[in-house]
């Protein structure tokens, strides 16, 4: 070997070794490169995977929560007219047929019903389906049979949904379990979206290329290759963002959802998650929601044609919505009912007979927000005890106490009354407004709420949150002070003189009457029933403004209460919802019981979370309890409510107090009968003065619910310590029956007067109201 | 102790055959439990006379309940006894305030009312129905007039 040639080699060798070197390099960098692509490619999928699985695992969604109004009870004595029964069976979705031979459905007649219930649960129970005869007789259920036989317990119906506390997406959906959905609807989705569904993996090369094919041949995006299960992807954990990133994490995601759930998993899924239409801010998801929106049937009732036109809507539910697009929704229909046929699902010959049908939608949800205001007063009550976010992703299911026949009375009572008041008093279209609150007597329970004029308007309550001014609706709190002291008797004679008060340094308070009289000496019951504001203001003086603060308070207003001589005439700002509480205390017989909108909470599975029961506080002692309703009786009777019984029969026990506020800004009325306290306000949301009294306007309203309503007469139970005693109505001293001007008011034992009247003896002396009815016992 | 207090004002349960009893006999003779005690005032200057004028437009006047939601209400009363006796006081308390949405003023739901509060442990409520229950006892219910009173006064 030559020097050179020595020489050369190893710059050869240096060559070879630079180039295997770079070889080695370049297979390293790459071997490097793939490690790092498949280890972030695995981590990758890690984290996806972890997130799909978590999603799927757990909650998927948030779920709305269901409320629903109380169910209605059957029995003999029920206070119910065959038209508020007719009222509520077709809020619950009843068809009236002449002979009913199915479940859900009921034949009236003059003075009976017969009504075929299916099974049902209620309350935790389980109800097998019955048919029961209902007989009516002076507005109440007279008798209850079934198979001729009288039942034994109340007749429960299912309760009607109201409403629902959406979460905050506006998404809303039932949830289905996919054994419970008719067969014929899973294959169709199949044969319709996703043929291979059953034997791919999550991507169908064949659904793509399939779909490129119908593209180009149409020259326009008319099929998308999308799987079932990538549509759920889509669905449940992405954006619509197109883009490569995207589409990359769709197919990971796809394969991680295949590889850990069973194909019925996806697809039930898949059922609950697609939309399927809009309702204003409501999205309607899935196809359990779907069929109740737009049939209102459940799921497995579905038809036929049905099916066809809730599977074709999948592809564009606002393109193909029914609704707004019939022909289009039609068009859509047919050709899913030839995609089934083509499938073997259906034969051909009948889905060209289905073809050539109609597309028949339920009419629009009648109670779904139908009731604003009471949901309001539901979800205040909801608040005090949950947090909104799991009210609006719990799926609870809230049972109310509404009662929708009594609701409806109310809402369509104001509406005519109010355009009547102001048609009556030359006042401007639309500027009375109204609220009420109807409660059940004993209970507590809230039956119907109205807080505006437009019942189904969602906005301002009125009946919650306006805070008026309550004049004289809070005097019986000044003359139940009055009776407590013991210093006053129903008999005892005020002084309603003009009154000057001073208030302040230099400063004095007049109240005065309404008609602008003094009325000079006059007994107590009448100064109340009269609402003669001198008298009053007198009283209330001498017996304290704080107390008669505490007794408005015991009586069960929770609010600051100013401790200002006009709070004896009512100078305090309360809303209707608040005077329904110091009412209901009143007509209880001086029991407190709070007001509730909610008997029980459920879980979406059955379990009850919270009951609401009854609760009951003594805060008036019995006999001063029935003292105060006599004379709310003969403010009825002859007082400022006195034109009650224009309308109502006079055998009718009911008691109440009118309210007028300065200038006649609030027209006010609070009554009750043995069962039912109502308690009303009119006026203007500009506070203008209107002509319009208690008595003119909000009794207005009162008094013609109670005419519509079948309700019971108050009916006391004279406590021990009570007798009554004829006295001289002027002079408040004993008197007898056949002395003028006598009359018989009760008195606890002690506080009778003890002086004798002079006696102007009459021949034909008043009588009781119970002797009159009673022929002169 | 609430459970031997319990004992001590158990109240006497209904048997079948004494609530088909009680039952027939409000069916037949009318139970006066229910009649009303006249209170309404009376109305000075107005006479028999003018009174007789009724207007036109009058709901239609209530009527005495019916014998069968007597019958109702016997049966819901030996069903919430029976679920005092099976220990389930919940269930009680639901048949009671379902039993006095028909009728208020029936003291014996309070009596139960009264008993089952007290199971729970709910004594400041159990007192107050028992308070409430004696507003509504009438004269020939001393046996529920005294258990109610027993609740008012532990």
């Amino acid at each position: 070997m030559t020097k050179a040639a020595r020489k050369k080699s190893p710059a050869k060798s240096r060559s070879k070794k630079t180039k295997r070197s770079f070889k080695q390099k370049l297979f390293r960098f790459f071997l490097y490169c793939t490690f790092i692509f498949i280890t972030v490619s695995l981590i990758g999928f890690a984290i996806i995977d972890y997130t799909v699985t978590q999603k799927f695992d757990g909650r998927k969604w948030a779920l709305a929560a269901r409320v629903y109004a109380r169910p209605l009870e059957i029995y003999p004595g029920a206070n119910l007219t065959i038209e508020m029964l007719k009222d509520e069976l077709s809020g619950l979705s009843y068809r009236f047929v002449a002979n009913p031979a199915s479940p859900q459905q009921a034949a009236f007649g003059s003075s009976a019903a017969e009504i075929y219930l299916p099974a049902r649960k209620v309350n935790e129970q389980r109800f097998e389906a019955q048919k029961i005869r209902v007989e009516f007789a002076n507005n109440r259920i007279e008798r209850v049979t079934s198979n001729g036989k009288p039942l034994t317990d109340v007749v429960l119906f299912s309760p009607m949904e109201i409403g629902a506390i959406y979460p905050a997406t506006g998404e809303d959906r039932i949830l289905v379990r996919l054994q419970e959905i008719p067969p014929l609807l899973g294959e169709a989705l199949i044969a319709v979206e996703d043929k291979n569904f059953v034997s791919h993996h999550g991507i169908s090369l064949k659904s793509i290329a399939r779909a490129i094919l119908a593209n180009l041949q149409a020259g326009q995006l008319v099929q998308g290759g999308s799987t079932i299960t990538q549509q759920l992807v889509k669905n449940l954990y992405l954006s619509n963002e197109r883009s490569l990133t995207r589409k990359l994490l769709e197919a990971a995601m796809t394969i991680s959802l295949e590889l850990h759930y069973s194909k019925a998993e996806i697809l039930e899924t898949y059922i609950n998650e697609v939309y399927l239409g809009q309702a204003g801010r409501r999205a309607i998801h899935g196809f359990a929601l779907a069929s109740k929106f737009y049939f209102n049937k459940s799921v497995d009732q579905l038809n036929t044609e049905e099916i066809a036109l809730l599977v074709g809507m999948v592809k564009g539910a606002s393109y193909y919505n029914p609704k707004r697009h019939p022909e289009r929704a039609k068009n859509r229909r047919d050709t899913v009912l030839t995609v089934m046929a083509d499938n073997g699902l259906i034969e051909k010959s009948q889905a060209e007979q289905l073809a050539a049908k109609k597309i028949a939608l339920a009419p629009a949800e009648q109670n779904q927000h139908a009731f604003p205001s009471f949901i309001d007063v539901v979800k205040e009550q909801l608040l005090r005890d949950y947090q909104l976010e799991d009210l609006q992703s719990e799926g609870l299911q809230i049972y109310t106490t509404l009662a929708p026949s009594l609701q409806r009375s109310v809402e369509k009572t104001i509406q005519q009354k109010l355009s009547d008041l102001e048609r009556g008093y030359s006042i401007t279209r639309n500027t009375l407004q109204s609220s009420a609150v109807f409660t059940a007597v004993g209970s507590g329970e809230i039956l119907a709420v109205v807080g505006d004029r437009n019942t189904t308007f969602d906005g301002f309550n009125r009946a919650l949150n306006a805070k008026r001014p309550i004049g004289s609706l809070i005097k019986p709190a000044v003359y139940l002070t009055a009776l407590e002291s013991r210093r006053y008797t129903l008999a005892t004679p005020l002084d309603d003189s003009p009154v000057n008060i001073v208030v302040e340094q230099n400063k004095t308070w007049q109240p005065q009457n309404f008609d602008h009289q003094s009325h000079g000496q006059v007994p107590l019951f009448s100064a109340l029933a009269n609402s003669y504001n001198q008298s009053a203001a007198r009283l209330g003086m001498d017996l304290g403004v704080d107390r008669i603060s505490s007794t408005v308070k015991r009586l069960g207003i929770d609010a600051e209460i100013p401790q200002v001589p006009a709070l004896i005439l009512g100078s305090l700002d309360l809303t209707t919802y608040q005077m329904s509480n110091f009412y209901h205390t009143i007509a209880n017989d001086g029991i407190y019981t709070p007001l509730r909108a909610i008997r029980s909470i459920y879980t979406p599975d059955g379990k009850r979370l919270q009951r609401f029961g009854l609760e009951s506080k003594e805060v008036v002692a019995s006999e001063n309890a029935y003292l105060l309703d006599f004379a709310l009786q003969i403010n009825a009777h002859q007082g400022t409510g006195k034109s009650i019984y224009n309308t109502l029969p006079e055998s009718l026990a009911v008691a109440g107090k009118t309210g007028t506020t300065n200038d006649q800004r609030d027209s006010w009325f609070a009554g009750y009968s043995g069962d039912l306290l109502g308690v009303v306000w009119v006026g203007a949301d500009d506070n203008q003065p209107l002509p319009l009294t208690g008595s003119t306007g909000a009794l207005n309203i009162w008094k013609d619910v109670f005419r519509q309503v079948p309700t019971r007469g108050i009916e006391k139970l004279k406590p021990a310590r009570i007798d009554f005693q004829w006295v001289d109505a002027q002079t408040g001293l004993i008197s007898g029956p056949n002395c003028k001007q006598a009359l018989s008011l009760p008195f606890i034992d002690g506080t009778e007067p003890s002086q004798k009247a002079r006696c102007e003896y009459i021949q034909t002396p008043v009588k009781p109201w119970w002797r009159r009815i009673l022929g002169g016992q | 102790m609430p459970y031997e207090l319990l004992k001590s004002l158990a109240y006497r349960k209904v048997g079948k055959r004494e609530l088909i009893a009680v039952t027939l006999s409000c069916v037949l003779t009318g139970c006066v439990a229910t009649q009303p005690t006249a209170t309404a005032p009376v109305i000075p200057g107005q006479t028999q006379e003018n009174s007789s004028s009724a207007p036109t437009n009058k709901a239609p006047a209530p009527t005495q309940a019916p014998s069968q939601q007597l019958a109702l209400l016997n049966s819901k009363l030996y069903q919430a006894n029976q679920a005092l006796d099976q220990g389930k006081p919940e269930k009680a308390i639901e048949i009671a305030e379902q039993s006095l949405r028909l009728d208020r003023s029936d003291a014996r739901f309070y009596l139960i009312l009264s008993e089952a509060h007290w199971v729970m442990g709910n004594y400041d409520l159990a007192r107050n129905f028992a308070r409430q229950g004696l507003r509504y006892v009438r004269p020939s219910q001393t046996d529920i007039k005294q258990k109610l009173h027993k609740f008012t006064q532990i």
